[in-house]
């Protein structure tokens, strides 16, 4: 694949299955933002990065790279994507009491050391020095705050609202006493301080999710973007949509079809291969009620063991373990526009394992 | 890697430094939760002295000299308890110079008859060498030395090949070892030195590396 | 000086200066009844750490148990080994994340009995707690018998140098980012 044409917007999803989720903007002819980041298990290479190489990307156009919230499932990789993209900043979302937070993620980093492959502190405290070396800019995602801005190409930060923020600065002083070197740190409510993004190209507009859900409170999550948000609204609906939180039933909202997006957008979503799986083959129909353009980075995958030495996989069945296994099922759906086209609409390239879901 | 010619892999941690033996027993660590208390209430002990240290846990053999600390197990489900172990002495015991580590790996194997044996020797070391000065010329032992290591690390790799442990009871068999060394420099301790932040970064990477140069030399002597 | 296994692997096997271990090991308690032999230890390769209590080392006294051993008696072939996290607590059950410390790869699944915890493991059960689980053939004494084995990692708490260390690097990001 090469790399969009002078005069094109692209927006593309990386999924993977069980081990995350990427997103690439290409705005304004010469600038990419990355949008969280995930690995291949076992390669642990950053899966945007690779995506940028393929197409000939030079990833000093990299400006921007932001961290949506950090699970595991949007963070791995993200410190080698700021090491190698020379001049991007980084935004994430964080508690208002600096200090405190950056002692909550460097306890969290101290206790990490036989532990890298599974805490999210670790691969933020390595993105954070990274930039230091560079004495780069971090920057606070907050809802109405706008992130990009060059020519006619602009993105906001649609979440974290004021209310989910003062609601982490008190997570966080009652999390830091009782930190333990033997216990990966909970935190209750990073979903909801995903921040979910709006993108304006020209006349076009996408709405990205993260994992952002649905709360009964309209101070936080999408209630409060759809009764709330100076920057959606008024007629400026988005004919793109990355569905929020793998296509799960508490990332949704009707409103959010009805009121922030056109009539049939282009929607796609990456599944989600842990637990009971997403998303819900019940929500997909829910999905396809709104949009007959829906895209998914992988088909559903059902459970199953993992493929492992005969002996071994014996050994687990005698002793009577039931395992399944995360499958990693990579996928690239690429949107481009022409920016300044206002008739223009998506053209949808779909690689690796990624699929239009039709109705059954 | 599962394989049938595999019988026994040991792994061991060794660090010279400058100990104080006496400190590490069974009882501390429990008393530290570095390990069970039945573990400790359970340990073969050999000798506790302010000179020499010796005792087993089920899954780990200690001693501690003044100038050496080893700790090996034969079990792999505790490879990483071990490295945990030493982590944690170490960690608590913050002033305690540490100077070199090696990481050994060491796997013995099972070979098919005494031909096979001859074989693998021969292909070692060209033997027909020795065929007009010894009668019966056979490799007894062989160490291969690596000076400049891979990675950023002071040190080398020291790999030595050998028959098995005669406890083991293998008719022909040969044991591959890999001391994965490091220098850690003179005054360097368990926390503020190195190595703590190489059993972190370099565990799986000591494995593979181990595991690497060892299927390698399997595959050209075809076992 | 070799960081490579102990090559006086064993008891009987005489050391360079001509005895055996065991000898040696009768020197040092021969030196340690003898107060005015026993070379003082230099006080840089004492651990300071204040918590060590005497009363431990009374718990044993100065015991020397000469001991044929091998580690040879007791090893396992044929493992697949998982380092896991904890993600839910149930009645009479755990589930967990595993990474595959054998193969490497994809993650997988599993949930776990509560019965399979030893005693002395289930104050380390909480969610988020890391666990290794290995499945093998355990050859004990030439008996070979397929086992299972839980062991929650043990890592000592933080200790002052731990926070100081959080601490610079509290001030290192503060300082030398342009926080927006």
């Amino acid at each position: 694949m090469n790399a969009p044409l002078y005069g094109e917007a692209e927006i593309t999803l990386i999924g993977t299955g069980g081990y995350g989720e990427s997103i690439l903007l290409f705005l304004n002819n010469e600038d990419w933002i990355i949008i969280d980041s995930c690995v291949e298990p076992g390669n642990n290479y950053p899966a945007s990065l690779q995506y940028l190489k393929s197409i000939g990307a030079n990833l000093d156009k990299v400006v921007l790279v932001i961290c949506t919230h950090w699970h595991n499932d949007h963070i791995r990789g993200i410190s080698q994507v700021i090491k190698e993209c020379i001049n991007a900043q980084f935004c994430f979302s964080r508690a208002h009491d600096r200090e405190k937070f950056l002692y909550f993620v460097s306890s969290d980093y101290q206790k990490s050391n036989y532990d890298r492959l599974n805490s999210s502190s670790l691969e933020f405290v390595d993105s954070l020095t990274e930039l230091a070396k560079r004495s780069g800019r971090a920057i606070t995602a907050l809802e109405n705050k706008i992130l990009y801005n060059q020519g006619n190409c602009h993105v906001y930060a649609l979440s974290p609202s004021e209310f989910t923020m003062e609601a982490f600065d008190n997570e966080l002083a009652q999390l830091i006493p009782g930190i333990n070197p033997n216990i990966k740190a909970i935190r209750q409510t990073p979903n909801a301080r995903s921040v979910a993004i709006y993108v304006k190209i020209g006349e076009h507009a996408a709405l990205l999710g993260a994992d952002l859900e649905v709360s009964s409170n309209n101070k936080e999550g999408w209630l409060n973007i759809l009764d709330n948000s100076l920057v959606v609204g008024n007629g400026k609906k988005a004919s793109l949509f990355k569905i929020s939180h793998h296509g799960s039933g508490n990332g949704y909202h009707e409103r959010i079809f009805q009121e922030l997006l056109h009539p049939n957008p282009v929607s796609k979503l990456t599944p989600w291969n842990k637990a009971d799986g997403l998303p819900d083959p019940q929500m997909l129909g829910v999905y396809l009620t709104h949009t007959d353009q829906l895209y998914m980075t992988a088909p559903y995958i059902s459970k199953s063991p993992k493929k492992r030495d005969k002996s071994i996989e014996k050994l687990i069945k005698s002793m009577n373990y039931e395992l399944s296994e995360i499958k990693y099922k990579k996928g690239i759906i690429s949107c481009r526009i022409k920016i300044d086209d206002i008739g223009d609409t998506w053209r949808i390239i779909l690689r690796e394992n990624s699929l239009k879901v039709e109705h059954d | 890697m599962l394989d049938d010619r595999l019988q026994v892999y040991q792994l061991s941690v060794v660090l010279i430094g400058n100990f104080n033996p006496i400190i590490i027993q069974p009882f501390w660590l429990a008393s530290k939760k570095l390990i069970r208390e039945k573990e400790a209430e359970k340990a073969k002990v050999q000798i506790i002295h302010k000179e020499i240290v010796r005792f087993e846990l089920d899954w780990a053999f200690i001693e501690v000299k003044k100038d050496r600390f080893e700790i090996r197990t034969t079990q792999l489900p505790y490879f990483e308890p071990l490295r945990d172990l030493v982590a944690g002495i170490f960690k608590l015991l913050t002033e305690t110079p540490i100077s070199m580590m090696g990481i050994n790996h060491s796997k013995s194997f099972v070979l098919r008859d005494e031909d096979h044996h001859y074989e693998i020797g021969n292909k070692l070391v060209n033997l027909n060498l020795w065929e007009e000065s010894l009668d019966d010329p056979r490799l007894f032992h062989l160490q291969i030395i690596e000076h400049k290591r891979k990675d950023q690390y002071p040190g080398m790799y020291v790999v030595i090949i050998e028959p098995p442990k005669q406890e083991l009871n293998i008719k022909y068999g040969v044991e591959i070892k890999m001391n994965d060394h490091y220098e850690l420099g003179q005054g360097q301790t368990g926390r503020n030195g190195e190595i703590l932040d190489i059993l972190e970064k370099n565990w799986k990477y000591s494995s593979d590396r181990a595991n690497e140069i060892i299927e390698n030399i399997r595959t050209k002597l075809n076992f | 000086m070799s960081t490579f296994f102990n090559l006086t692997d064993g008891w009987s096997k005489a050391t360079s200066k001509g005895i055996t271990e065991i000898e040696q090991i009768d020197e040092f308690v021969k030196a340690y009844n003898d107060e005015d032999h026993c070379p003082p230890l230099t006080p840089w390769s004492i651990g300071r750490d204040s918590n060590v209590v005497n009363s431990d080392f009374e718990r044993i006294p100065q015991a020397i148990l000469y001991r044929q051993s091998s580690m040879y008696d007791n090893y396992f072939s044929k493992t697949q080994r998982w380092l896991g996290h904890v993600t839910s607590i149930n009645d009479a059950s755990f589930s967990a994340v595993l990474q595959d410390l054998t193969a490497g790869g994809t993650n997988e699944l599993a949930e776990f009995d509560l019965e399979e915890v030893s005693d002395e493991d289930v104050e380390l059960l909480q969610k988020g707690a890391a666990f290794y689980w290995s499945i093998g053939y355990s050859h004990e004494n030439g008996q070979i018998s397929k086992k299972s084995i839980i062991r929650f990692r043990r890592i000592p708490a933080f200790n002052q140098a731990d926070y100081d260390e959080i601490l610079d690097r509290v001030s290192e990001l503060k300082n030398s980012l342009i926080w927006d």
